[in-house]
């Protein structure tokens, strides 16, 4: 017959046991019921294909992995992957063993001759992940190891991909335009698609050059682009011009751009450069009253109201 | 008047029958959850066919496989070495011999009629295959390079 205390002590055992294995059970239904179970399942068979895709490519290659992985630890192992939730403590590595995702792939050989690939695994690995294949060495990489153009934080990213667009979508328009010989042409359009809510471009004419300021909430970013002249080429409705070297850019609630820098074509509305002497423009109409419509660039010539010619396309 | 324990074993009678009915649901309820992991996970895995191909990609553009290498070493993609097809070795040192995942025949044939076979390590020949795959390649042969067809015997 037990002592007395005896089953008072297995009783609380017994509870705890049951507290501990509810617990881990609650969090398998919880990971079951945020899908985090098959988004493990999906990363791990996402990784091992993408070993057997590195296997097989001729060369070295670099795999970006275009998914957030940091909440997982992702294992490359001889000939698998195994993808785990991260955690410390007992219920956290018990839950992430139960719920661990392998998924495997075909080594090149199983044998140390040829060289077989050499893996790494890690654990509290950045944001992005990727796979490099060096010869026949396959292996995860990250910005602790290597550096390269995923090496950014997202923000940073964000920022080189609008300072690429910035480039090739303006400043390129800009210096194309500053290459034609004619004192007074449309010498291009530029796209204004950079232009999004809350996002405004300044564009200002100085000793020694054109500064472009690119400002979006918690983004800004500057860009000279020496030896061009800028202005704005305000067209009055008369047809005579005013100019300014200074301007700012910004989307209105309903287009990219303000109308007053919209020209009518046959089938959209477009900005316009205008090359007028050794100047590079950005053509606009002062009276805000007046219409996209008024102002017609159609068979490369620009007409303004009554059809009257402003300027024709640059040779 | 009831005999001596008759009335405590009707009772215990009744907590047999919850606790069976309580497994019974239990075990139902597992069916059902592990039915529905199973399908969910089929539906975010990858693909067979997908997997076959990237496995026999392998075959034609790797380095140091069954494709052919040029004098600078340059890998000639789906241009198969007519020599590499002499025996398993090349195809083996390119695609382990572990038990799992799948097998492969190739079967390189010349547009004369002849042909070269090698297999990956657990390959039965005498087993249907799961999936065949045809495709016309050129095949080189010394300095020479030749029309031909790759057949692809997956189980």
């Amino acid at each position: 017959m037990p002592k007395r205390g005896e089953s008072t002590l297995f009783f609380l055992f017994t509870v705890i046991l049951a507290l501990v294995t509810g617990l881990i059970l609650l969090n398998i239904a919880i990971k079951i019921g945020n899908n985090e179970i098959f988004e493990q399942k999906n990363l791990a068979d996402d990784a091992a294909l993408a070993v057997d895709t590195l296997i097989s490519a001729p060369g070295d290659v670099e795999y970006h992995f275009n998914r957030d992985t940091s909440y997982y630890e992702v294992l490359l192992e001889q000939d698998m992957v195994k993808v785990t939730q991260s955690g410390k403590g007992l219920i956290a590595d018990t839950v992430s063993q139960a719920t661990e995702k392998v998924s495997e792939y075909i080594p090149r050989s199983r044998n140390s001759v040829p060289p077989v690939p050499e893996f790494r695994s890690f654990e509290d690995h950045e944001e992005h992940i990727w796979l490099t294949k060096d010869g026949d060495i396959v292996s995860f990489a990250d910005c602790n190891f290597d550096v390269n153009t995923f090496c950014f934080s997202a923000q940073e990213r964000i920022r080189n991909q609008i300072m690429a667009r910035l480039n090739s979508e303006i400043a390129s328009a800009l210096r194309s335009c500053s290459q034609k010989k004619e004192d007074l042409c449309v010498c291009g359009t530029f796209s204004t698609s950079l232009f999004a809510k809350d996002a405004e471009l300044e564009i200002k004419n100085t000793n020694e050059g054109v500064d472009l300021k690119y400002k979006r909430p918690e983004i800004e970013i500057e860009q000279k682009l020496n030896g061009i002249n800028f202005c704005v080429y305000g067209i009055n409705l008369d047809g005579s011009v005013e100019k300014k070297d200074s301007v700012y850019l910004e989307a209105t609630d309903e287009e990219e751009l303000s109308d007053i820098y919209l020209f009518a074509t046959e089938s959209r509305k477009i900005p316009l450069l205008v090359k007028s002497g050794e100047e590079v423009c950005i053509a606009m109409h002062n009276d805000p009253a007046q219409y996209p419509q008024d102002y017609f660039y159609n068979n490369e010539i620009l007409t303004g109201i009554g059809g009257k010619e402003l300027a024709r396309k640059c040779g | 008047m009831n005999k001596k324990g008759e009335e405590s074993s009707t009772s215990a009678w009744g907590t047999i029958a919850v606790v069976v009915y309580l497994l019974y649901i239990g075990a139902v309820a597992v069916i059902i959850i592990l039915g529905f992991m199973s399908f969910k996970n089929n539906m975010v895995g990858i693909p067979e066919t997908v997997k076959i191909k990237v496995l026999s990609t392998r075959f034609l553009i790797a380095d140091n496989c069954l494709a052919h290498q040029d004098a600078t070493g340059r890998v000639q993609g789906f241009v198969m070495d007519w020599n590499k097809f002499q025996n398993d070795d090349a195809i083996r040192n390119c695609y382990s011999d572990i038990d799992k995942g799948y097998s492969f025949r190739l079967t390189l044939q010349k547009l004369d009629g002849s042909e070269r076979k090698v297999l990956t390590g657990q390959y039965k020949n005498g087993q249907l295959p799961l999936l065949k795959i045809k495709r016309p390649i050129a095949i080189a042969e010394g300095d020479e390079i030749v029309p031909g067809r790759l057949i692809i015997d997956v189980q």
